[in-house]
């Protein structure tokens, strides 16, 4: 069971936090590359419980920094972007994107001390059409992982962002949950709904699997195991990674390039990243099933703190749950999967109670995690020893999530290496661009 | 969110902030400091020697009273504030600022700066 003194190492995000300084030592999905305009207006966003502005300069690059100018604490989100830095309205002082003063211009010359001066900024990167944020020591920046979905070019990907408002961690727990999709998302499925050669169908024929786990250096894994036909088995392989990331086994392990991070923006509110090839076979089939529709629909971004990626079902219309359709059509009555997703896991609360939970067989992924999870923010506050994921960004190479059908005595493991070494990301985008 | 009605158009090409009116600018970039500022993560600089004095004074003014009653003089005599008044005016270079003050301020009634106003309000 997960005490309340592990739930608060757990979900608890901010600087000076065991899990926030764990978090800070990786970078961070945080915006689309397309939400940043060179010249034109900074956009206001919240990472791991801290107000920020990002903004694009005349070259292009990024500069994401403290939103407040280290003058007066004035909005720099209210600054001009100029030629090559924004600009504080208040009076004056521009910062490039690395947090130089560029200008303090209400000073005379003889008191000017732009060179003392630095604007609190973070390393951003961007790769794929995704941004990228560093808050930890500038001393120790790491690179970007080799995580497949993030290396796959934009044109192939799609990157789609949802603000869910609830902790992180809560919402990352779906995605290694494996039990759950044939309850919440195929309550009321049978085997005959699925297409014919699709092997997604084993996952309602036996809706209690079996689970196998094993550490790895980028996080844990986990195998769910359920019989096929003529003596086989079903696998559903997935993966959570530091500091938040799940890889969800919803297509074949041979093209399955996707990956879901989960970022904190504060402590109870969670930029959920979604990226998916587009063609995805199983957005196809599941999306013509009753309440499988896989578009989120979204508000309109505001400026707010909180204004990006806001669902249109959420908590204040109960989601839009059709309770007539629940009745008798679908499972939850909630309409597309995401959207189910994203109403359990918010229904938990802002941050989950964890001592009130009771933990069965089939949450024994998420056990691990929590484990690891505490274990390494633990050792990091204690001593600043960090997981090998935070200084090697090769673990997270060649690391895919899938299901396939093996045969019962074969090894799950090796399976799984054997399919993923077998096609391997150039081989698999030389494909999809025929 | 209104952000003040902040146009970023005419932020790019019209005026300073996008922003539109004096007070309303002051308004927001104060606003902006967040419900109370924090001013541990201030940079103070030679332009807001005004500012750090006058939060010396209170910061001291504050504590004198609550560890032993004293007020300031201001708080028992109305006469303290008689006279004080904002402005700006020309002098020549070498003049000391204060005395050029005081000089001005004993040159005008309050019938006669009325007047001055309206004059000045008759040729803007």
């Amino acid at each position: 069971m997960t005490t309340q003194a592990e739930n608060e190492v757990l979900c608890r995000v901010g600087a000076g936090t065991p899990m926030g300084d764990l978090m800070r030592a990786y970078w961070i999905p945080a915006l689309k590359s397309s939400e940043l305009v060179a010249d034109r207006d900074p956009v206001r966003f919240m990472l791991l419980g801290e107000k920020l502005i990002a903004f694009r300069d005349t070259q292009g690059r990024i500069g994401v920094m403290d939103h407040r100018c280290p003058h007066r604490c004035a909005s720099l989100f209210f600054g001009r972007n100029e030629e090559g830095g924004i600009r504080c309205v208040y009076h004056g002082w521009k910062f490039d994107v690395e947090g130089n003063c560029l200008d303090m211009g209400n000073l005379p010359a003889h008191q000017d001390f732009k060179h003392k001066v630095h604007a609190r900024a973070y390393k951003a990167t961007e790769r794929n059409g995704l941004v990228w944020v560093y808050m930890g020591d500038a001393a120790k920046v790491p690179e970007l992982p080799l995580l497949e979905a993030t290396l796959v070019p934009e044109q192939y990907m799609d990157i789609d962002f949802h603000m869910r408002e609830c902790n992180w961690l809560q919402a990352l727990e779906g995605d290694i949950d494996s039990s759950h999709v044939a309850w919440l998302h195929y309550g009321l499925l049978q085997k005959q709904d699925f297409e014919k050669d699709s092997i997604r169908k084993y996952q309602v024929a036996t809706r209690a699997p079996e689970f196998v786990i094993k550490e790895t250096d980028a996080g844990v894994m986990y195998g769910v195991h359920r019989p096929a036909e003529d003596g086989k088995r079903y696998w559903r392989i997935a993966h959570f990674m530091f500091p938040c990331w799940a890889l969800p086994p919803i297509n074949d392990i041979e093209f399955n390039f996707l990956a879901r991070a989960y970022a904190p923006l504060d402590d109870t509110h969670t930029m959920c990243i979604i990226m998916m090839m587009k063609g995805d076979p199983y957005k196809k089939e599941i999306a013509k099933m009753p309440g499988g529709r896989m578009t989120m629909p979204l508000l309109l971004n505001t400026t707010d703190w909180l204004g990006r990626f806001r669902i249109e079902q959420n908590a204040g219309n109960d989601y839009l749950i059709d309770r007539e359709v629940q009745r008798n059509v679908t499972y939850t009555g909630i309409e597309g999967i995401v959207s189910q997703d994203h109403a359990i896991t918010e229904s938990i609360g802002p941050i989950a109670e964890r001592e009130l939970e009771h933990l069965a067989p089939s949450d024994q992924m998420i056990a691990r995690v929590r484990r690891l999870l505490v274990r390494s923010a633990l050792d990091h506050a204690k001593d600043g020893t960090l997981p090998k994921s935070a200084l090697d960004p090769k673990v997270y190479e060649g690391v895919r999530s899938g299901q396939f059908v093996a045969p019962e005595a074969r090894d799950w493991l090796e399976a799984t290496a054997e399919k993923i070494a077998a096609n391997p990301l150039n081989y698999s985008l030389a494909q999809a661009a025929e | 969110m209104s952000d003040y009605m902040i146009d970023r158009e005419k932020q790019r090409t019209v005026s300073y902030t996008g922003i539109n009116g004096i007070a309303l600018q002051d308004h927001t970039i104060t606003e902006s400091l967040g419900r109370i500022a924090d001013r541990t993560f201030e940079h103070l600089a030679a332009s807001d020697m005004m500012i750090n004095r006058v939060r010396r004074l209170l910061v001291k003014a504050a504590s004198d009273h609550a560890e032993t009653g004293t007020a300031p003089k201001s708080a028992t005599d109305p006469q303290v504030y008689a006279g004080l008044r904002g402005g700006q005016f020309v002098a020549d270079e070498i003049a000391d600022g204060r005395e050029a003050l005081r000089d001005n301020l004993a040159k005008i009634s309050l019938e006669s700066a009325h007047a001055l106003a309206q004059a000045a309000e008759q040729t803007a």
